[in-house]
């Protein structure tokens, strides 16, 4: 099962020992397509004109392309 | 119009069972979870409300991509006026360490909030993003640009790296956003 790390620090600073979480198979899917989401729309954000979408739209068929979905 | 006996407020509480407290957003609803890349240099200010007295002990962040080894970020609750520009230092942590993937709590001193306006700040030593949690408050207003980003994710102030200063230093953007406050600091509420 999946774990997640929890560090425990003191007021002064002092890090105490740590400890570990288990999380769902679900809630790791979740963060990862989260994560591939915030990606995506990065990229998107970084499109500035017509020329920048075009590359965009190419790079994505070709991708989608090699992986049979196109 | 008859006398009206003024309504008491009612204590918010927070869940606990056994040794396991719940975090809390003073005064601030939650509705979905995302995470935010918060850059380096910048005071980030979220605003909350004690509605009765309560004590926080502990702050929790969720770092979900990392900066690099050694850095970190400083964490402090301040007063707010009735502008939402921070006044008095209330408690400050020690530097958090945002150099791993991680759920990081630190320990507060621990902090009696009277009923009122606060600020929760945040900087950061190193870009890293960080778990957040969408507020549904909208305690310091809409965007007055309007236009297609009239929410607030954030009340920021570019400073450099360095403890947080008492009094606390006033912001001057007003983050607009498509979206609310992204809260990233959990409080642990010791005595609601």
């Amino acid at each position: 099962m999946p774990t997640k790390l929890v560090r425990n620090f003191d007021v002064d600073g002092t890090e105490l020992p740590s400890s570990t979480v288990y999380i769902s198979d679900e809630q790791l899917a979740e963060e990862a397509e989260q994560e591939a989401m915030l990606k995506v729309g990065a990229l998107i954000d970084g499109i500035a004109n017509l020329a920048d979408a075009k590359t965009f739209l190419k790079r994505l068929c070709r991708r989608l392309r090699a992986k049979g979905l196109l | 119009m008859g006398y009206h006996f003024p309504t008491p407020e009612v204590a918010r509480g927070r869940g606990k069972y056994g040794a396991t407290t719940a975090l809390s957003i003073p005064g601030v609803g939650g509705t979905a979870q995302t995470s935010l890349a918060h850059a380096a240099n910048i005071v980030f200010y979220f605003p909350i409300i004690a509605h009765t007295p309560i004590t926080i002990g502990q702050v929790t962040i969720e770092v979900t991509t990392a900066a690099t080894a050694g850095k970190k970020c400083r964490f402090a609750v301040y007063d707010a006026d009735i502008n939402w520009q921070p006044v008095a230092r209330k408690v400050a942590s020690a530097e958090i360490a945002i150099d791993a993937i991680a759920v990081v709590n630190t320990a507060l001193t621990s902090t009696i909030l009277q009923p009122g306006r606060y600020l929760e700040a945040l900087t950061l030593q190193e870009a890293a993003t960080l778990r957040c949690i969408y507020g549904t408050e909208a305690l310091a207003g809409f965007n007055p640009d309007f236009s297609g980003t009239p929410l607030c994710y954030g009340l920021t102030i570019a400073k450099a790296y360095a403890a947080l200063a008492d009094p606390g230093t006033a912001w001057g953007v007003f983050e607009g956003s498509t979206s609310p406050f992204r809260h990233p600091c959990l409080l642990q509420i010791t005595t609601p």
